[in-house]
């Protein structure tokens, strides 16, 4: 076996990662990725996942909800065990003190210490980065945008959780859980990878220029030289009043290539709106309007659905949004279905990472 | 005077890529991240000095320092 997927719903941390590490069958393995809720201890989490298998990198982080192969669930812990056959090289570094400072500079370079070359003159189509982002830290664009400044090698992921209380989150490396922190791993696969980033949205033809902002903040003061508030009504045919309701539905869209990088509105403050993303001035966002989760991730990953024998394994970065949907319209069991026949883990995340910080978006890491 | 934002870009996205094709479409994906449409801008487009100054401060961030800004 290549890739296992194992959870455990076990409410004590100890019996839930020994429960896994019973059903595991890959001997040696390189490498054990883990999504825990946040309901476990996570420096107890880190430290029992490190003892169960003491010779793989083991590294993870705290959720809003876990998903494994066919199933979403919550307060459970899901682990990706992964064979030498998949993996054959993996390094992890913590980015100690997000919200204050931007250590990933240092970061990369101990990374580098580690790899035993510069990440920049390694070559960028056999290596693969995760990155796993304290989800309160707001620190999630400096850390993207430096990345993308130090490496061409494509580094995806997703804001750990804590099940929606919006207090600590946590990510974890060889037995130690941090928080204000990101971890950065580098990884080999052995058969290639491919990412794949899908969001049930269709641009529309109404567009939104942030003429004043507050980027630091994550706020829109003004778009199109309007209150943000009235603009954004306005491109929605409603009034200032009713403006909240269209937020979780018809979020903003920054589009590369004919593909939306979705920016969700958070919350109204005077006339200003809160995203939960930074908005740069001047850039022009469209108006998006909502698609089927379910049929639009079927489509997105159309390829790998009709023929799950030529992957190893995937990785769901799903924003914890697209859950509180899918749960909404009663789709969770569709949508766990999609992944059935597929080994897959993930989780509800604060955030994902791709290129930089975006929203109501899963993120698919997929192993060869 | 007119297209050095243009050619500026373009300096800049070969050389962050290194000339590899596959990471051209990465780098003018990350300039647009950081707040500038490649796209909006070609031979003709007039030489804003604001955008000439991001285009410098994206450069250095990228670590380029053989941009020909003039």
């Amino acid at each position: 076996m290549k890739i296992q997927t194992l959870y455990s719903e076990v409410k004590d941390v100890v019996g839930c990662i020994a429960d896994i590490k019973n059903k595991n069958t890959i001997t040696s393995p390189a490498m054990v990725l883990y999504f825990s809720s946040s309901i476990f201890n996570p420096g107890t989490v880190a430290y029992e996942m490190k003892h169960a298998f003491p010779g793989a990198t083991t590294f993870g982080c705290t959720t809003a909800g876990e998903l494994v192969s066919g199933l979403m669930l919550k307060e459970s812990i899901v682990v990706m065990i992964f064979s030498r056959e998949v993996i054959e090289e993996s390094y992890g570094q913590f980015v100690y003190n997000i919200s204050e400072f931007n250590n990933v500079a240092e970061a990369f370079k101990k990374l580098s210490a580690k790899v035993g070359q510069n990440l920049s003159s390694l070559p960028f189509e056999k290596y693969v980065g995760m990155v796993l982002i304290d989800g309160m830290s707001a620190a999630e664009e400096k850390i993207m945008d430096s990345i993308g400044n130090l490496s061409n090698i494509s580094f995806v992921g997703a804001s750990a959780g804590d099940d929606m209380k919006f207090k600590t989150t946590h990510v974890m490396l060889d037995g130690e859980a941090k928080n204000d922190s990101a971890l950065l791993v580098l990884l080999k696969p052995r058969n290639g990878y491919d990412i794949i980033k899908s969001q049930a949205f269709h641009i529309t033809n109404r567009t939104l220029i942030p003429t004043k902002v507050d980027e630091k903040n994550r706020t829109v003061l003004e778009f199109n030289d309007k209150p943000a508030i009235e603009a954004y009504a306005e491109a929605n045919g409603t009034t200032v009043e009713k403006a909240h309701l269209f937020f979780p539905s018809n979020p903003l869209g920054l589009v590369i290539e004919g593909e939306p990088f979705v920016r969700s509105p958070q919350r109204i403050e005077g006339t200003s709106i809160i995203f939960y993303c930074q908005i740069k001035k001047g850039v022009m966002h469209y108006l998006l309007e909502p698609k089927n989760i379910v049929t639009t991730t079927q489509d997105d990953l159309n390829s790998y659905l009709e023929a799950p024998e030529s992957i190893s394994g995937m990785i769901n970065f799903n924003c914890i949004q697209r859950t509180l949907e899918l749960e909404k319209k009663e789709q969770v069991e569709s949508y766990g279905n999609i992944f059935k026949n597929i080994p897959m883990i993930g989780f509800s995340t604060y955030g994902e990472e791709y290129l930089g910080h975006i929203n109501q978006t899963s993120i698919f890491l997929i192993f060869r | 005077m007119a297209g050095r934002i243009h050619s500026i870009i373009n300096q800049i996205v070969t050389k962050k890529s290194n000339g590899v094709k596959a990471l051209e479409s990465t780098t003018r994906s990350k300039i647009i991240m950081k707040g500038i449409y490649p796209g909006n801008y070609n031979e003709t487009s007039e030489d804003d000095p604001l955008i000439i100054a991001k285009l410098r401060d994206i450069a250095f961030e990228f670590q380029l320092n053989d941009i020909d800004f003039y």
